[in-house]
């Protein structure tokens, strides 16, 4: 059994009440949104089996909300998994999209100031994403040049799309022009296209079932639009980590994006180098959701027709929500050559950390 | 020696247009392009379209996203099917350097145009 650093790229923090968030508002805005009782996160679009999209047993000890609790945080994946770093990423960080830009980019300020202030000191171990709301790509670029550089901030984070446009169309490119700029990655999170309804190519899901596996069709969209609108050539030190969105599409759009790129090169002859190659090197991917293939080895056999597949997974876990992928059983379905590179070397190269810096584990498990 | 052909004279190939010619059992396209000529064979690399029914373009290529240019330079001529583009003096695909149409060696003497299907264009020229 292989023992080594964990580095867990995508753990769901959150305010236990909302109030929480307003001590970092304006004055103004508080007074607003203590009036009206606004709750700046919707209600879930569809029900829930479990009653909410959480593991059960991931409320505090009061009832607070899954991801509320540092303790339980601890407790429940930190200290048993062995983690060295955990990227702390909203529950879901979509708030921000908010189709009001000037409310949306309060909250933005608000939790990156809140997740600085109550989470990042806490442990050594934890680090943050800046949220940010790109519905105005030059109020979030604004945003990341003004927390981006704390020393515990590792990515900035777009959840939903918040214009309605693919993510690499030139609108967004400000975002892209200061993280690059802060050498922070961009991390493109998986959930949230439902302010539009624009959640599934063929129409409005009508089950959480639907929905829930369609849910990454919009960012496979995001990232090809990178590729066609030529963000890596504009920005060639931008890297990108695609999060929960599964791995199986990947082979389909390596070879479709490949085989059109020639045929339609003139259409777009910015894009100047095979779209497989822009993936190899500025595109990361987190296991989770891993897909469930009757033979582990199916999935990893079909995965590795994508050469150097195994230098773009990053392990995450997805905690606290219900949909989570457990540490053993992933260690489980991927091949044991490819565990350092999954679990640490490839967020290592990601987030341009050193091995040697990572933390050591209170328990290692991997 | 040169095992060059004559296939006809300069003004049977109109400049802008593809020809099909047979050469010693092949057929070959000319292209006449600002009165320069260019041959090339009749077969994509990419899926083995006909390269004779290729459009001669404009070559365009980008400063960066969005920034069309045309530089000057040997035309390209766009596959029928699925629209690949080829330099005609060298063959290469502007998608991919490493997939090439192959080309020949073509010139003008005394008014008559002489193909050698034993060269590459690109070897003539040097």
């Amino acid at each position: 059994m292989q023992h080594g650093p964990l580095i867990d790229c995508d753990v769901h923090h959150t305010w236990a009440r909302q109030d929480e968030l307003h001590a970092f508002m304006p004055a103004e805005l508080r007074t607003q949104l203590d009036e009206s009782g606004f709750r700046i996160r919707p209600a879930s679009s569809y029900p829930h089996t479990g009653g909410v999209n959480k593991r059960l047993d991931s409320f505090g000890p009061a009832g607070e909300p899954p991801g509320s609790q540092y303790e339980v945080l601890r407790d429940q994946l930190l200290d048993p998994f062995g983690v060295s770093r955990a990227v702390l990423s909203f529950d879901i960080g979509h708030e921000a999209s908010h189709p009001n830009p000037h409310l949306g980019a309060a909250i933005a300020r608000a939790a990156n100031d809140w997740s600085i202030a109550t989470w990042l000191d806490r442990d050594p171990r934890l680090h943050g994403a800046v949220i940010v709301a790109n519905q105005v790509p030059e109020e979030a670029a604004r945003e990341i040049r003004r927390v981006g550089g704390h020393p515990r901030m590792s990515e900035v984070l777009l959840v939903a799309g918040g214009l309605g446009m693919p993510l690499g169309h030139p609108v967004h490119h400000p975002i892209y022009e200061a993280a690059e700029e802060l050498g922070l990655p961009v991390a493109i999170h998986v959930g949230a296209e439902w302010l539009p309804p624009t959640l599934a190519a063929g129409g409005l899901p009508g089950s959480r079932f639907e929905y829930h596996t369609l849910a990454g069709q919009s960012v496979v969209h995001h990232v090809t639009s990178f590729v066609t609108h030529g963000v890596f050539e504009r920005f060639p030190r931008l890297r990108v980590l695609l999060v929960e969105i599964g791995l199986s599409w990947l082979p389909w759009l390596m070879w479709t994006l490949d085989a059109a790129y020639a045929d339609l090169r003139r259409e777009s002859p910015w894009v100047r180098r095979r779209p497989s190659e822009y993936f190899r090197e500025h595109v990361w991917i987190t296991t989770q959701p891993l897909e469930m293939t009757p033979r582990p080895e199916q999935l990893t056999d079909f995965l590795s027709t994508v050469e150097g597949v195994e230098d773009m997974l990053c392990f995450a876990s997805d905690y606290p929500h219900w949909d989570t992928d457990e540490l053993l059983y992933v260690k489980k379905r991927l091949p044991a050559e490819w565990h350092s590179k999954v679990f640490y070397e490839n967020a290592c190269r990601l987030f341009d950390w050193s091995v040697s810096e990572l933390p050591a584990p209170a328990v290692s498990a991997t | 020696m040169s095992e060059a052909v004559d296939i006809g004279a300069a003004s049977d190939f109109p400049d802008g247009a593809v020809r099909p010619v047979e050469v010693r059992g092949r057929t070959v396209g000319v292209l006449c392009w600002n009165g320069e000529l260019y041959a090339f064979a009749n077969r994509c690399p990419h899926m083995g379209a006909p390269m004779c029914m290729a459009r001669p373009v404009t070559r365009i290529e980008a400063r960066g996203p969005g920034e069309l240019e045309s530089p000057a330079g040997p035309p390209v001529v766009a596959c029928p099917w699925h629209g690949w583009e080829f330099s005609v003096d060298d063959g290469r695909a502007l998608a991919d350097a490493r997939s090439r149409l192959r080309t020949y060696a073509i010139s003008v003497q005394d008014g008559r145009v002489l193909l050698d299907p034993a060269r590459h264009a690109a070897a003539a020229r040097a």
